[in-house]
Order: C-alpha cells, then structure tokens, then sequence
C-alpha cells in the first residue's frame, strides 16, 4: 500500500542517475516527531521499515511510527516493534520446515482446484545447505570428496526434497552443499545494501534461522537470528 | 560501542572479537542492540567488521551492529556487486543521513563502553565459554590450574601428575566403528534461566544449536588396511583437533592468509604436525580456496595436514567427525583432558567433540600453530613451538605472518571476478547434487516411505471460510505444569530416545536406533516432531507426580500414559484441551516445534501465569490461545489437579479485542464449579486476524488466493 505519512514520500538519485522513491527519515524529524538524527543507526533502520510498512494500523500504526522515533536513550521501553524484514535466510537443518510448509501449501491451492503457483514467499528467501557435512575424514587430498560423499548418502530424503525446492519457486533460492556457509555466502554473494520494490528503495534486512545471522551487521545491516515461526512469518511479509 | 585507535602488530580481528566478547558479557548487553562507532571502527575493514558481528550471540547482543560507509561499499564492490547497484546504496544512505559510522558524540546511546584497540593482544578463549579469554602467554598456566581445580569451580578435578602421563597409542591399528562429534543427549541441554542466558551464563541458543541443528554423527567403518599404522603417545592438554572452520574467520581473508604464511614457514622449516591432530580447514565459501591457490599458500596447508574438508560449518557446530579409535579408546579410558583449538566462536564442553574436554577460540593462524605444537600447555613465546627438520627449535616468533606480509597478498583474495564466477550456475557444477533424482515441477511428489519429509496436516481441511472466535467447553487439561517450562521441555533437541514416543514411531517404520539422527534432522516430518512434543525427560507435570518426563493421565479414566498417547486418545474422542502452566512459559531459545507440536496435538489453549514473549506470539501463530492468570493466581492456588472439566467464555462474542479478559469456568468431578477472570494474550489487532484464520500460514494462503 502507497502511502505518505508526514510527507515521508520522497525521492533520490539511484546508481543510474534515475529517480528512485524512498521514505525519508530526515523528513520524519522535520515533522516533529524525534531527534532522528541523534538515534542509533540501527533503531533509525528499524524505524524505516516501520514507517514504510505503515498501512492504517492492521499490522502497523501511526503509533508504531510514533513510538520508535520518539525512543529515548534512557528510558525503559516494553512495546512491540512491527519489524517487516526484506528478507529471509535459512540454513538446511532449520530451513526444511519452512519449504516443508510452503510446499504443503502448494498441494492445499492444488486440492482446491486453484493455481498453485501463487505461492511464493512474500520476501525473498535463501537457503544454503552447510549444516550436514561432517568431518569424518581429514588430513588427505580425499577428504573433501569422501566427507561429501558421506553427507549426500546420509542425507538423500533431505536433499532430495531441497532439491525439489530449487526450481519449484522464484523467491526461494537453495544453495547446494558444497558452496559456503550461510553467513559467508550472506557477506560475498545474498547482501544488496539497498532493496527496490516497486519503485521504492530500501536497506536491506533480514531475520534468519541461525543465532550467527548477525553476522551481517558488519556490512551495515539489521538482521538477527530467530526460531522457525518468526522466519516463516518473516517469508510471508508479516511483521516478526 | 565507541572503538579508538587501531591493531597493533601481531593482533588479528579473532584476537579483537574475543576481547569485545569479555567486555560486553560482562557488561550484560544481553538482549541489546549494540552499535560500533568512533574513529577505531570506521578505521576497521568490512570483513573485521563481520567477524565482531558474527559473534553478537557469544557477547549476548541482539545484533552488534555497524553502520554503511566506504569501507562496507569498498567490500560489496570487490566482492563483485554492480557499481551502479553500489552508488544506489551510497545515495540512499546519503539521502536518508545514515551514511557513515557515527563519530563520538552523534548518536544518543543508552549507554557506551570504550575500547583501544591499541591495548588488543593475540589471546585465545575457553576452555568452556567463548567470553573467557586468556592472554596467549596465560593459555599453559591457565590450562594447568583448572586441570585440578574441582568442577565445580570449573576446572576438570583431576591430580597434578596426571598431566605428565603419556599413554602409547598404535593409531589406523583397530578396525572399528567409530563416531565422533559433539554430545547430543537430551539431558545435557542446557538450562535457561533468564531468557535465553544458561547459569554459566554463556547463550543457550548457540549451545542448542551445537546439539539440534546438526546430525548424529556418521558411523564410518575403519579397517586398518586402509593407512599405515603410527605409534605415538597422548596425555592431557594434547591437542586431538585443530580445525580452521567458522564463518567467523573464514570470512575474514586476512586471518585466512596468515594462517597459510605461518604453514609456509613451518613447511618449509620442515616442521610436522604431530600425528594425533586432527588437523582440517572447512572454509564459508569456495572463494577462500581461490585464493589460497592463487597466493600459493594452499599447498603447504595441505603439507601439514590442513586439506580442505568440506565447505560447511563443520568442527564450529560440533560435525567434527571421528577420531582415531585408538586415540579415542584412550582418552576415556584415562579420562585424558584433552584440546581442541578451532577458529570458531563457540566452545562448549564436550559439543566440539564428546570425548574433547577443553576447546579453544583462536584465530586461524594460531590453530595452524597449536596444531604443531601439539599441546595447549606450552608458552609460546617463551619455549619452541617444534623444531626444524635439523632438530633446531622453532619459535612461534619464527613462523608468525607479519601485517604485512598479509597485506602483500589480500589483494589477491579481493578479485571481483572470482566472486562473480565461484557464484554464477554453482548448483551445475557439483555432481553429486546433479544426481539427486527429484521430483519437479509446481507441486512437489510427498514421499509416504520419507521418514524425514512428510506433508504436515496444517491444511488438511482447508477452506476458504475465515474462523471465528468461540468459546472453548468441555476441554481437558493435557498436562499442569510448573514455573519456567522452556521451549526445550515443550520440544526436546537433539538425540531422540529409542523408548520415546517418536522412537518407538521411527522403529515401526524401520529405522534402527543407530539411524535415528537428531529431532533438528527430522524437522521435516511432522510425525517424528508431533512425538517428541512434551516428550523431554526432564518435564513435571503435576498431574503425574514423582513421574518425570512426557506423561499424563487421560481422564476421566485417569490411565497414565505419554502425553502424545493421551492427545491422541482425546483427538478420537474429539475432546477439547487445555494445558496449564506456570511462570515464564516457553524461556529458552525460539524453537518452531515448540507451537506447531502444541497444536498438533489438538491443545485449544495454552493458560499460565506469565509467557516468554515469542513463545507467547508462536502460539497465537500456530492459532493456539494464549492465556493469563490474573495476578496472584495460578493452576495451584485454583487447586486444580487435571481431574476438572474447563470451559472458556467470553469469545463467542463478535468483537474480541486485544488483551480482553476471557473467563475460565472450572467444573469439578464432584459436581461444583467455579469461575476465574483471565486475560487473553492476543496482543495486537494482527494477532486477531491471525487467530481467526487458524494461525499465520492459513492467513496468509487466504490472502494469496483470495
């Protein structure tokens, strides 16, 4: 929903000199509505998905929008934050009932006699297998096929299933075992800094089903690590 | 965070995270956002940055934070991204006054710690939590006093002469079966006390992780025809597994370069890496190994035994595979305190490896060295890490990767080329995944004989139709339990027990208890994880006491059985119920089987005395109620004993608001009832929607093909 409180609507120069819409936080503090400019970057990123995803106050209010840019340094706080993240990363031991239920969804439409392709995350999603490789062999050349080999025999119902996942979805990616950690893929290859979505620009954010998810903030990104269902809510554009 | 100055020679970003980790847990920021700034953090590269970020669980943070500058878009444009995508980002952060790590005195932070990294040395952290860090000269002295120290203040109990002895092992001699790995039992999770903080104060997340989130360990068959015998001997502070793994480091190409010059220099001195070390380097990406190559560097780690293993978490999330089985059969034998040393950011006792006592953070540069020493219990500045092919010692010293010897050669780890090529079609390129036969196309072909996929029933009769509120009558308490039930008690992580209910399940279907695998493998399948729902062995239920574990009585008959037999029995009987608790429900670390097992065994409601907030938010997800005692009361000042009939009031009406008050009817066996205001824990206008709709995923599925 396009909205523009307190004439947040504004724009900018993107990377190709065209003009790319944004909700301006500087606009925010010209209202009145906090020293914005004097919050932690972090809580100001926050505040930016908050106002963006104001929508009248089914999943996020005015007074969401309020109370985050009035935050105070020193004063106690215990209110929920509608956080809505641009996306979601996943590792293959947490990650599976995610696409298990994206899937069940998708045989649910298909039961219905509906188009089962409208089932998409939300918010993009990426899976990278990186949990299941163990080190049962080391210290030769060999090692790294063996251990391979070990973990695709183990892990065939998985893989499998995973497997299935890499071409039944668009905003579902699975990187394959073999390739990378999931933070460090997140680092070198899944973090784009800025988001568009329908002509609007925003930073990048994320929750993932990992404690180390945060890892990422050292590239100037707000991301977390979260169980299972905030992940899915997360998938499906809800707030976490 | 306010970070000055800069590191001086000999320090590496491990060094300085471990340092931040000491600090802010002793500072207590668990549950903060933690923001670095000042001249020292600007001054920082993104990938020193990453490596302080990734272990914001270690020092408790939510998140440890750093803002977009020039370092972060120097790092996304040799990593390959698009320039123009690269300008986007400078501009909008310009645009919305967010570019730039914030000098001293910018922000208003609620509270500030300083550090100089000037005064960051090299160290390393355990034996038993990633905050207790040791100078690196202090690691022998430091091992030595907690090996006698009692357990109870942490150290490992034993006689100070253990420590000389040695014990003669013939490795690759015994043909065995041997697993390895870090200990999964379920009653080694650990405890949460406060949120998701243990008594030893270190993160239960991380450490659940380290059980759940990762398979039981292969069982690999060695014969010994397959390598040559070694004799050698082992004792206590031995290092038995030296292992460059973790993002953490991995990411970081500086420490990754240091690492191969100190195995060039040590290679080339003719140094060996004593046989009993498990020695492997397991990179976060295909790039490090690029440009190892690249830089020559990966030959000589191979020289000494760090081959690449696999590109995955590995020995960081305790898949650090067997050790030899002699070696093994010694060290509990003897009770053998032996190290691990790991460029991980975590180190729980026995997680690394069960049989591995006391593990070791450091950087990859100082695994590489500790592997050569082979002891933990040796100060490596003052005596030789080993000696040259002549038999001359060799010190640390000797070895070591200066600054810039390292900064010669990180050019070559930057390339963006390689970046965009080891990340273009990867999932052509690995046979092994090419042939995986799948199922595709839209729908996915469920697999009846899956014991780890099956298709979950949460849209088994869906419909169009949006639910309602309604009272709740007739229902059944499943179980009354006590204060601080965690998520761990609701859905137990790690080994699953041969006479559990999902046991039990996975054996009618074939599956020996060796194959079991850990219940984090078997998230997929619902069946397994609708077993092990209320199945921990430590969990009271008050309706069974002394009983311990997953057990209740199915009423009114009062037969005792496992709470998943009793849901069962109530589903054929299409009972309603309830589950009462105390204090605090669902601490401990977020587990997403801990609401969908509740709802799947057919519980309307969940009524305690006070919640753990996202407990609390994934039962209303799962289209579970979540219900408050007043203040002041509670299951047992009611008396209730699991004998009662319970009906819920006050929702039939068509407006159910937010944190309204809900009554609870209780009807006795003898005839008398009674009534108790509750508050109804749907905390916001959204959380209506979703309970409506029978919880977030049917919410969702409505809205996409309305």
């Amino acid at each position: 929903m396009t909205h523009n409180l307190f004439n947040t609507r504004q724009s900018f120069t993107t990377g190709n000199g065209s003009e790319g819409t944004f909700y301006s936080l500087p606009q925010l503090e010209k209202e009145g509505l906090g020293a914005i400019s004097r919050l932690p970057v972090s809580i100001r990123i926050v505040l930016e998905s908050v106002l963006r995803n104001f929508d009248g106050g089914k999943k996020v209010s005015e007074a969401n929008v309020r109370a985050l840019a009035g935050w105070q340094a020193e004063s106690e706080r215990s209110e929920e934050i509608p956080f809505v993240v641009a996306r979601v990363i996943l590792q293959d031991f947490t990650g599976v009932p995610l696409l298990v239920d994206l899937a069940a969804m998708r045989s649910a439409v298909q039961r219905m006699g509906k188009d089962p392709g409208v089932i998409e995350p939300l918010v993009p999603v990426d899976l990278v297998i990186d949990h299941s490789v163990q080190v049962d062999y080391a210290g030769s050349e060999a090692s790294y096929q063996r251990n391979m080999e070990m973990e695709f025999k183990r892990n065939d119902q998985r893989y499998r299933f995973l497997k299935w996942g890499t071409q039944a979805f668009n905003g579902f990616g699975v990187v394959p075992p073999g390739i990378g950690i999931v933070h460090q893929v997140n680092l070198e290859y899944l973090a784009r800094g800025v988001f568009e979505r329908e002509g609007v620009y925003f930073p990048d954010s994320l929750v993932g089903t990992d404690s180390h998810t945060t890892m990422i903030n050292g590239v100037g990104i707000v991301g977390w690590g979260v169980g299972g269902i905030e992940a899915e809510a997360g998938m499906l554009g809800q707030p976490v | 965070m306010n970070l000055t100055g800069e590191l001086p020679q000999g320090a590496t970003a491990t060094d300085l995270v471990l340092r931040i980790t000491e600090m802010l847990r002793k500072a207590n920021v668990v549950g903060k956002f933690v923001e670095f700034y000042g001249e020292g953090t600007a001054a920082l590269n993104a990938t020193d940055r990453a490596t302080i970020a990734n272990m914001a669980p270690e020092y408790g943070a939510t998140m440890g934070f750093f803002g977009t500058d020039e370092k972060t878009l120097e790092y996304f444009a040799n990593t390959g991204r698009p320039q123009e995508q690269i300008d986007t980002i400078r501009n909008y952060y310009k645009a919305q006054g967010l570019f730039g790590i914030p000098a001293e005195g910018d922000v208003d932070y609620s509270t500030s710690f300083d550090l100089d990294l000037t005064t960051v040395g090299a160290a390393v952290a355990g034996p038993k939590r990633p905050q207790d860090r040791i100078e690196l000269s202090q690691l022998d002295d430091r091992f030595i006093e907690l090996f006698t120290k009692s357990a109870a203040d942490g150290g490992y109990g034993k006689q100070a002469e253990d420590l000389e002895k040695r014990y003669p092992v013939i490795m690759g001699d015994t043909s065995a079966t041997v697993v390895g790995g870090g200990e999964q039992s379920q009653k080694s999770a650990p405890e949460s006390i406060h949120d998701t903080t243990s008594p030893d104060n270190t993160n239960v997340s991380t450490e659940v992780e380290m059980m759940n989130n990762r398979p039981t360990p292969d069982r690999v068959e060695v014969s010994h025809h397959e390598t040559e015998t070694v004799n050698t001997t082992i004792g206590s502070g031995d290092v038995l597994i030296a292992a460059i793994t973790s993002c953490t480091n991995t990411s970081n190409p500086a420490v990754m370069i240091a690492a191969g010059i100190v195995a060039k220099k040590a290679f080339e001195k003719g140094m060996k890496v004593p046989p009993y070390v498990k020695t492997s380097l397991a990179p976060g990406s295909r790039v490090v190994t690029e440009y190892l190559e690249r830089t020559g560097l990966q030959p000589y780690l191979n020289e000494i035994g760090f081959n690449l293993v696999g590109y995955g978490c590995t020995t960081c999330i305790g898949n650090s595979g067997p050790l030899d089985a002699a070696i093994e059969e010694e060290v509990v034998e003897h009770d053998i305190i032996a190290a691990s040393v790991l460029s991980g950011n975590r180190n729980f006792e026995a997680r690394v490896h069960q049989n591995v006592k006391a593990n070791f953070l450091m950087s990859p540069p100082l695994v590489v060295a500790y592997a050569l020493a082979g002891t933990v219990v040796k100060d490596v500045y003052l005596h030789p890490i080993g000696v040259d092919r002549d038999g001359n010692d060799v010190f640390l010293k000797d070895i070591w990767a200066s600054l810039d010897e390292v900064k010669e050669l990180l050019e070559a780890a930057f390339d963006p080329e390689t970046y965009k090529r080891m990340y273009s079609e990867f999932a052509e390129k690995n046979p092994l995944w090419n042939g995986i036969e799948s199922s595709v196309g839209q729908i996915y072909e469920w697999d009846p004989a899956s014991t780890y996929i099956q298709e979950p029933p949460f849209f088994e009769n869906f419909s169009m139709a949006t639910g309602s509120f309604s009272d709740i009558t007739g229902a059944r308490a499943l179980a009354i339990f006590g204060d601080s039930v965690t998520t761990d008690h609701i859905s137990p992580a790690g080994a699953i027990k041969a006479n559990s209910p999902a046991g039990k399940y996975l054996q009618e279907l074939g599956v020996a208890p060796e194959d079991f695998n850990s219940y984090g493998s078997r998230r997929g399948n619902d069946r397994v994880m609708l077993r092990g729902t209320f199945a921990n062995v430590r969990i009271k239920n008050t309706m069974v006491t002394p009983t311990e574990g997953g057990y209740t009585k199915h009423q009114p008959d009062g037969e005792e059985m496992t709470i998943y037999d009793a849901a069962m029995q109530y589903q054929a009987e299409n009972m309603r119920l309830v589950i009462f608790g105390g204090k605090e429900y669902g601490t401990g670390s977020s587990r997403d089987w801990a609401a969908k097992g509740t709802s799947l065994m057919g519980v309307s409601a969940v009524i305690v005395e006070s919640f753990e907030r996202i407990h609390r938010s994934n039962l209303v997800g799962m289209g579970v109620l979540p219900l408050q005692f007043k203040e002041g009361q509670s299951s047992m000042s009611l008396g209730l004993d699991g004998t009662e009939v319970f009906d819920l009031m006050g929702l039939e009406s068509g407006d159910v608001r937010p944190r309204q008050d809900v009554t609870l009817r209780v009807r006795r066996s003898d005839g008398s009832s009674f009534d108790a205001a509750l508050t109804l824990r749907i905390d916001t206008p959204i959380e209506i929607e979703y309970y409506k709709n029978g919880g977030i995923l049917p919410y969702v599925l409505r809205q996409l093909i309305a």
